[in-house]
């Protein structure tokens, strides 16, 4: 076996040229957003905000969701991780990126979270919803930084290693690691989703919003590895190696995931529903009313009910060139559940339909930055990680025997 | 199922070099089949086992003492008072109806993940299943009052016009319970009959070849029998799979759906699902490691099996674990004066006791199971699995009763004390559960022979 390692070439296995084109076509995407984007503070800076934390919990979830993909397929162990391990890896590495672009959302949040300007409304939660000292607003986003960055780092580093041969012994498995991993990441982004997002509206609480948010982050990142892995089987040498199995399993995933995140909203909404207490059935109301209700039966029918009879299909799931249309349609309808999370908080939007032109540029450019970031990262490693021990078994599988 | 070349795929899990296998080596076709079976047709019946169906069967009398006094008197001699006026009862049906989860995970989504591991395990869980959902049925229908009015519970053209309530949980809790026991029984027998077949051929005592020739229905191990057989077994897996999900989450809503503080949370779906697997997976554990002790099966359920489950087990105490952490503090974020009420008075009221040992039993202990060794260690996983299903059992103990005695208004607060009738009928389902696995142990192969077969290296050659 370990011959047969050695005999792989790394060259064999780059990132196809391609993908230099992809990164200078997002790179532009995103340098012309990023001009739009300065226009649009200037415009309306209320809504280029409203924009920015959609776009921005958008991207943030993505590359959270790799990241968590990428501890799962640890802890799992099989062969499904393998071909899209450098895809998780390359988006975990943009989790340096979104620090950075937490700037804006930094200093436009007095436009963006009512309860900081007005203390009043945080009475009954200040011990929590509160700004200053070490267990602050400020603080808990740097926190929340340094556990993922640091889990990103340390988990690509292992990943590094696997691209050469080993001094010898068992490669590491990284499974305690990945397993603590997981702890810390849903603990930190439930607590991040409540900061960044819940608390836009100071009154309400559901017990069940961060395992939403930890679904629909898992749904994006296998959306997005489903049209990487498409776009990568194009080209040489994954044109070779990937079969249809590994989309099939892919699909399979995806439509897990697509249960998983209707099972948890659904659950949400049934339990605040037969309750219909004031403090609670208000979010809905906000919601359903003037026009929203439109955007929740199109969540209902377009987020769950089509995908899941489309990846039902056997056939479907195992052709990548069928599978990328809905994973891109996926991602998308993930932006329209943010934006229906997000908008009606407002005082103004609060049971009265909006559509501003932000919530879909600033998203794109947002979008492009990111895409840039990670095509930069992707293509600094080959494709898969060829000392990994089970690479002979899943390269064999691939091209010798398979049907 | 069968693990053909063809049916490999990147989901099915791989071992490592350095990982216990699914099977001790050196078994063969005829070992498997010699091993398992002659478990129930050649092992004399010992001492051991007597002495535990005893047990069981002395418990199965205090419980019929119990239910017959039930009957007569009334639920009155019960704990249950109002504002208590769900005790022991709901708790210890929530308590083994999550315990039969466990089966439906290992046979039907393990089954669909393609996970060899499920293969030894699968039988025996099936059967825990089916009896703990058995034990779980009694409870509803006995804190009736009037069981023999059950059936007012189904729709049916009455002539009184009386008709179920569909927006009460309670009701849908009727059909999620009863279509689980019906796929689950189905689903086991299903997979029994080809295991039966071969009991037939290897059973020496007449009556023996009768009882498994008549089971087994004509089982001749046809190709074309087992192709129809797989597509059915498959078929029938993916209708168990929203089971596991459904069924308890039913359950969860019978608390959430109403506005107690501490029932009415939007978390209790996943929440209860995951304990539910978790004191299933204990269970497993509790029977698989007597099993394959007293039984010298340790080559089939090999460690592998037990290490699986008890990351199963870490896990799914982990999910539970983050229930309890966002309950806490949503109680505390959202600003009701009656969530906070709750949650403190979970901490520090009448059966704060309860909660801590909860924490205790259910969080604390289980997270030995993130070290290796422990995970190696058959003694400990045996003592932590017993552990979680107390801790299990005292978290509804801790859901119903802290909620349902202090809830909004002080005038209507109360107590609970359980009565020694309370305890009899526990005591009684778990000497039920308990004598129908010892039966079923020598009864019938508990581990799949067929599927075992298929985990063979000639079973792989042959199929090329």
């Amino acid at each position: 076996m370990s011959n047969e390692t050695a005999n792989l070439r790394q060259a064999d296995y780059a990132v196809p040229a391609q993908a230099a084109q992809w990164q200078k076509r997002s790179l532009i995407v995103g340098v012309v957003g990023v001009v739009v984007c300065i226009v649009g503070t200037v415009i309306s800076l209320d809504q280029f905000l409203r924009g920015y934390l959609i776009a921005y919990m958008f991207w943030l979830g993505l590359s959270l969701g790799c990241l968590g993909l990428l501890m799962v397929q640890y802890l799992s162990g099989g062969f499904w991780g393998l071909s899209i391990r450098r895809v998780l890896e390359a988006s975990s590495k943009c989790l340096p990126l979104m620090f950075v672009l937490f700037l804006p959302i930094l200093f436009g949040r007095h436009h963006l979270y009512e309860w900081m300007n007005d203390p009043s409304l945080t009475e009954h939660n200040r011990w929590y919803l509160h700004t200053g000292g070490w267990g602050g607003w400020f603080a808990r986003w740097i926190i929340y930084f340094v556990i993922w960055i640091a889990l990103a780092t340390v988990l690509n580093k292992r990943g590094d290693m696997q691209d050469s041969p080993l001094p010898g012994g068992i490669q590491p498995r990284f499974q305690g690691l990945s397993g603590l991993g997981l702890v810390l990441y849903s603990l930190s982004l439930s607590f991040a989703a409540v900061d960044w997002v819940m608390s836009l509206d100071p009154h309400w609480g559901s017990t069940i919003y961060g395992l939403i948010f930890l679904a629909g982050q898992g749904l994006s990142a296998l959306a997005f590895c489903v049209i990487m892995l498409t776009l990568l089987t194009r080209y040489s040498p994954y044109r070779e190696i990937i079969k249809p199995t590994q989309f099939h399993d892919l699909g399979k995933l995806m439509l897990a995931f697509v249960m998983l995140f209707a099972y948890f909203s659904f659950s949400q909404w049934l339990i605040i529903w037969a309750g219909n207490l004031p403090e609670e059935i208000s979010w809905y109301l906000n919601r359903i009313r003037g026009g929203w209700g439109v955007v929740a039966l199109i969540i209902i029918l377009f987020h769950f009910a089509l995908p899941f009879a489309l990846l039902l299909s056997r056939e479907r799931k195992r052709a990548g060139s069928r599978l990328i249309g809905l994973a891109v349609f996926l991602m998308f309808m993930r932006v329209v559940d943010i934006y229906w999370y997000v908008v009606p908080n407002f005082a103004h939007e609060r049971g009265h339909f909006y559509l501003s032109i932000w919530y879909v540029l600033v998203p794109l450019a947002v979008g492009g930055v990111w895409l840039a970031y990670f095509f930069y990262n992707f293509r600094q490693r080959p494709l898969l990680p060829l000392y990994e021990p089970q690479i002979p078994n899943f390269l064999q599988q691939g091209s010798g025997h398979g049907h | 199922m069968q693990q053909g070349p063809e049916e490999k795929t990147i989901l099915q899990d791989v071992p490592w070099p350095d990982e216990p296998p699914v099977m001790a080596p050196g078994q063969s076709f005829g070992s498997v089949t010699d091993t398992i079976a002659d478990a129930v047709l050649q092992r004399p019946i010992g001492l051991g086992w007597l002495l535990g169906l005893f047990i069981g069967m002395t418990l199965i009398g205090l419980l019929m003492m119990a239910v017959t006094y039930l009957f007569l008197v009334g639920v009155g001699i019960w704990g249950i008072e109002i504002p208590v006026a769900w005790g022991f009862a709901i708790i210890n049906f929530v308590w083994w109806i999550g315990i039969g989860h466990a089966g439906t995970l290992i046979s039907a989504i393990l089954l669909l993940l393609k996970q060899t591991w499920r293969n030894s395990i699968n039988r025996f869980a099936e059967a825990m299943t089916l009896f703990a959902v058995a034990c779980a049925g009694m409870f509803p229908l006995l804190h009736m009052g009037r069981p023999w009015l059950a059936y007012w519970m189904f729709p049916y053209p009455s002539s009184m016009g009386v008709w179920p309530q569909f927006r009460s949980p309670l009701v849908w809790d009727v059909f999620a319970v009863s279509t689980y026991a019906t796929i689950s029984a189905v689903f086991w027998y299903v997979g029994l009959v080809p295991d039966l077949a071969t009991m037939r051929e290897k059973a020496t005592h007449p009556a023996g070849k009768k009882l498994y020739g008549l089971l087994a229905m004509g089982w001749r191990g046809s190709a074309r029998h087992w192709k129809n057989y797989e597509a059915l077994y498959i078929l029938l897996a993916g209708i168990a799979t929203p089971l596991v999900l459904s069924v308890h989450t039913v359950v969860s809503f019978d608390f959430a759906v109403a506005i107690m503080p501490g029932w009415h949370t939007t978390i209790f779906p996943p929440y209860f699902v995951a304990g539910a697997i978790y004191s299933g997976f204990a269970m497993v554990l509790v029977l698989a490691i007597p099993i394959r002790h007293f039984y010298h099966l340790e080559g089939m359920i090999t460690m592998r099996h037990l290490q699986n489950s008890a990351k199963i087990m870490l896990a799914t105490g982990l999910i539970v674990a983050y229930g309890y952490a966002f309950e806490a503090f949503i109680a505390f974020y959202s600003g009701s004066t009656y969530e906070r009420f709750m949650m403190q008075n979970r901490w520090f009221g009448q059966y704060s006791m309860f909660y801590w040992m909860l924490i205790l039993f259910n969080i604390l202990i289980p997270q030995v199971l993130w070290f290796p060794k422990i995970r190696a260690n058959v003694r400990w996983l045996f003592s932590i699995s017993l552990v979680i299903l107390v801790g299990m059992w005292l978290e509804r103990f801790v859901i119903i009763v802290t909620s349902l005695s202090r809830d909004y208004l002080p005038s209507s607060w109360g107590h609970y004390t359980p009565t020694r009738w309370d305890y009899a009928v526990l005591a009684g389902t778990i000497g039920f559960f308990a004598t129908a696995m010892f039966i079923f142990i020598r009864i019938m192969p508990s581990i799949s022979i067929f599927e075992m077969r298929a985990l063979l290296p000639e079973a792989e050659v042959k199929a090329k």
